[in-house]
């Protein structure tokens, strides 16, 4: 049956896309608000620590404090007040915007900083909302107690923080979109530091799923999202290792059904690539991975090769772009560059 | 005499030589909403912040130092607002290096655009009190 919906996955339903040398070359690395050319040059670097970017010019620009729609025109259409961070998605029909805000939930007379999970159309009104509070509790699981950094206290004035989610998308039709199965076309995908991977409902009421991965020391993983073959991947940031002195990362494709990693990059010697905090990944076609740290820059990896299709360093550390290193992605923005000149 | 004749000739040339983009307005109002926008927008570009897990300022003290927006000034007839920006070889703002250069968004009034000039420090025609609508 699995195999089934693959088939259909892959070949009917999915536009079929492979990436070549000449297609990489219309490709932009978004790196927060900046996009780059696939050599690594800034070409726009527009207001935002997170950006999504749209072909009639028009994007959406979000930081610390506020979340607003811009034009071309530089005009800002709507505004959101709120504490956004580490990503921001769009869902699979591109009418919604996926976003983390920060709440605050008071414990014993202190106040400190949850997660709240966010669903908002494309007119800035919330549609959905969750807190991690909640999705705790639900799930019967401990709320950390992180100190937050000196910057962190000043922006959401709590000392200390219960969770620390990281990415959301919307799971798209899959191998795994069956009667029962939690990967169903429609659900959302969050994942919250050391806390599991949680499938919610659409309404992001409901728990469908949830799973705590071994593959990682205390679940530090990032970008969790749905392949079209119905696994995960991710950004494993310490990947479990025995003696847990040479820590690396990774890249996994993890199959819920088998329960075991499927695909895995990592660099030899494996401690050569790490990344402790930070990390994104996307699937650009069936053998073509990006990935990104703090530290390294970004790669797109052939699975099928073994090797590097590209390495773009212009995101490297040392070029200090005014980055926050926690969402970079590949797309071809040439539309709304296009678009965004007046 | 002729001297500051021939100087005033010269300085006027170099003012009719000054290109700038249109940017078309139908009223004085939607002049003003255009020019405010864009401060905005350039404020929103240079908000300084930090990087969530190692500290390090977005911005660096001296980048923002570069980079500067002005205020809106208005009186009767114009509407005006100069920034020094560094402008990438696009001429768009939002960069560390590149040209250090003004933008000065001015309205005239009875005009049907506002005029977005960009001018380079190191350029000759940068000058104090070229940019007018005189």
């Amino acid at each position: 049956m699995r195999l089934i919906y693959l088939f259909f996955a892959i070949f009917s339903s999915m536009p079929a896309y492979s990436l070549t040398q000449n297609k990489l070359q219309a490709l932009n690395i978004i790196q927060d608000c900046n996009i780059l050319n696939i050599n690594g040059d800034v070409v726009r670097s527009l207001p935002g620590k997170m950006c999504l970017f749209f072909e009639d010019g028009k994007f959406i620009s979000a930081n610390e404090k506020r979340m607003r729609l811009y034009d071309k025109n530089y005009t800002a259409l709507w505004t959101i007040e709120g504490h956004f961070h580490h990503q921001l998605a769009l869902s699979n029909d591109k009418k919604r915007i996926l976003a983390f805000d920060s709440g605050k939930i008071d414990i014993k007379g202190k106040n400190k900083r949850t997660d709240r999970i966010l669903v908002i159309s494309l007119e800035g009104k919330i549609l959905h909302e969750q807190s991690s509070d909640v999705l705790l509790k639900m799930q019967k699981l401990p709320y950390f107690d992180w100190l937050n950094s000196p910057w962190l206290k000043q922006e959401t004035n709590t000392e200390r923080e219960i969770s620390h989610f990281n990415s959301i998308y919307e799971i798209p039709k899959n191998a795994n979109d069956l009667p029962g199965s939690p990967l169903r076309e429609g659900n959302f995908i969050v994942n919250g530091l050391t806390h599991g991977i949680f499938v919610l409902s659409p309404d992001l009421k409901k728990i469908v799923f949830h799973k705590i991965l071994n593959t990682s020391i205390e679940h530090f993983i990032h970008d969790v999202q749905v392949t079209k073959r119905g696994n995960i991947i991710y950004f494993n940031n310490i990947t479990a290792e025995p003696t847990q002195k040479n820590l690396y990362s990774t890249i996994q494709e993890y199959d819920l059904l088998k329960k075991g990693v499927v695909f895995e990059f990592k660099a030899s010697p494996e401690a050569m690539f790490f990344s402790r905090y930070c990390g994104a990944i996307q699937e650009l076609d069936d053998d073509h991975i990006l990935f990104s740290d703090k530290f390294n820059g970004t790669y797109i990896y052939s699975r099928n090769e073994k090797k590097m299709f590209s390495t773009i360093r212009g995101t490297h550390f040392q070029n200090r772009l005014p980055v926050y290193n926690q969402s970079t992605k590949a797309q071809d923005l040439s539309l709304f560059l296009k678009n965004f000149k007046r | 005499m002729k001297l500051a004749a021939l100087f005033f000739l010269i300085t006027l040339a170099s003012c009719s030589n000054l290109e700038y983009r249109e940017i078309p307005v139908t009223s004085k109002e939607q002049a003003r909403m255009v020019i405010n926008n864009e401060v905005t927008f350039l404020q929103d570009t240079f908000i300084q912040s930090r990087e969530p897990y190692y500290g390090g300022l977005r911005w660096s003290p001296e980048c923002l130092a570069d980079n500067t927006i002005g205020k809106v000034i208005e009186d009767e007839k114009t509407i005006r607002v100069q920034s020094r920006l560094i402008l990438n070889s696009n001429g768009d703002p939002g960069f560390c290096a590149g040209e250090k250069s003004i933008l000065v968004l001015l309205y005239c009034d009875g005009e049907k655009f506002v005029r977005e000039y960009k001018v380079a420090n190191s350029s000759k025609k940068n000058k104090p009190g070229i940019i007018s609508c005189d």
